[in-house]
């Protein structure tokens, strides 16, 4: 899933400085996992900016929407009466849900109201970490689905750098070493011998490094 | 959120697990045995408060909520206390990012096996929000409905 966090209330109020009709509206998927733009998330915000602009003397009024996914098309119709009724539209979406409004809305303003981060897992509640570059050209299958682009600090490919202690990474020690991790899963799987095999450089022309990527589908496109 | 609040006076939230039995039988006894400006109601559990909903307290008016809840190791959902605890640590520091006082949020654990008395927990705190002062936020209420 995408985990995002929320910008400072600071921020946001730059953001949507000027509204007068603020529409408020978040996305029930990933973002919602991750406690950041799901509905409860709409209307703590809301909530906060409703204070805020009291606060401040100011004459805005608020309201809340929430899609279910705010990356897909065929949701985003669901708030058109809204998005119509607002001057401004604040998304709590992840970066592809804010552009994807923006899109099926190009007359309507949208600001985000996440920072959005990675691509990852829930590893316990309240905890998120990341496990995906999204590099287009997965390896996991050599590293007991341990991905060392992501979760080595130094996105190592063939084996620990000399920093590793005690299972933990230099760079900080509430970072497991990913070869430590790697190490231990093959091991247990009896796959040690996956790490004779040398492998080649990322190649990061599949990644964005190459360009921004579209897949295409023909027998999906209508 | 608009049950026994006074238009004058602190407004006051409560939010309490319905297993406390002493919060219940002032809940039971009506609006006259409740100081004025409070809103008083019973949850599921503790746990089932969010931080949305105490933050919208806040936007609605209210100047202080007091979320009471079982003693540490009797929830009968094992961990809702605990989490309400969190939840409203949480709230609270959603309050700063607003300059509002953190402490006009606060959780309590009723003390296992001694007779509490609402009415004086609920008087302590409208005390404590008394010395903090109004938030200044109405959340569009209308006719006066804060204290000045």
């Amino acid at each position: 899933m995408i985990v995002a966090e929320r910008k400072p209330l600071a921020e946001i109020l730059e953001l949507v400085a000027g509204a007068k009709r603020l529409l408020v509206v978040g996305c029930d998927t990933c973002v919602a996992e991750c406690a950041a733009g799901g509905r409860k998330e709409v209307a703590e915000t809301a909530a906060l900016l409703r204070m805020a602009f009291e606060q401040a003397g100011s004459e805005v009024e608020v309201r809340e929407a929430s899609l279910d996914r705010q990356c897909v098309n065929q949701f985003l119709a669901q708030v058109g009466e809204d998005v119509a009724w607002a001057d401004t539209v604040l998304s709590l979406g992840c970066g592809a849900g804010v552009q994807a409004l923006a899109r099926f809305y190009p007359d309507q303003v949208f600001v985000p109201a996440l920072n959005t981060q990675f691509i990852g897992t829930t590893v316990e509640a309240g905890v998120w970490a990341e496990d995906c570059s999204g590099c287009g050209d997965c390896k996991l299958a050599y590293f007991g689905a341990v991905c060392p682009l992501t979760r080595c600090s130094k996105r190592l490919l063939n084996g620990p750098c000399g920093g590793s202690r005690n299972g933990k990474c230099e760079v900080s020690p509430d970072v497991d070493c990913a070869w430590q991790l790697i190490y231990d899963r093959l091991a247990a799987l009896n796959q040690l011998d996956r790490l004779r095999a040398f492998v080649a450089p990322n190649d990061w022309s599949t990644s964005h490094s190459g360009r921004p990527r579209t897949i295409i589908r023909e027998d999906r496109r209508v | 959120m608009a049950r026994h609040m006074s238009k004058q006076g602190e407004h006051i939230v409560v939010r309490f697990c319905h297993n406390q039995a002493g919060f219940m039988n002032l809940l039971k006894a009506g609006p006259k045995a409740l100081p004025a400006g409070v809103d008083l109601a019973p949850l599921p559990c503790s746990g089932k408060v969010e931080p949305h909903q105490i933050l919208s307290f806040f936007a609605a008016g209210a100047d202080g909520a007091l979320i009471q809840a079982c003693p540490l190791g009797a929830c009968r959902f094992v961990e809702g206390n605990r989490r309400a605890a969190k939840r409203a640590a949480y709230a609270a520091e959603r309050l700063s990012e607003l300059g509002l006082d953190p402490a006009r949020v606060r959780f309590r654990y009723a003390e296992a096996g001694s007779n509490e008395d609402p009415e004086s927990i609920i008087q302590e705190f409208i005390k404590s929000i008394r010395a903090l002062g109004p938030t200044g936020l109405t959340g569009g209420r209308r006719g006066g409905g804060k204290a000045k």
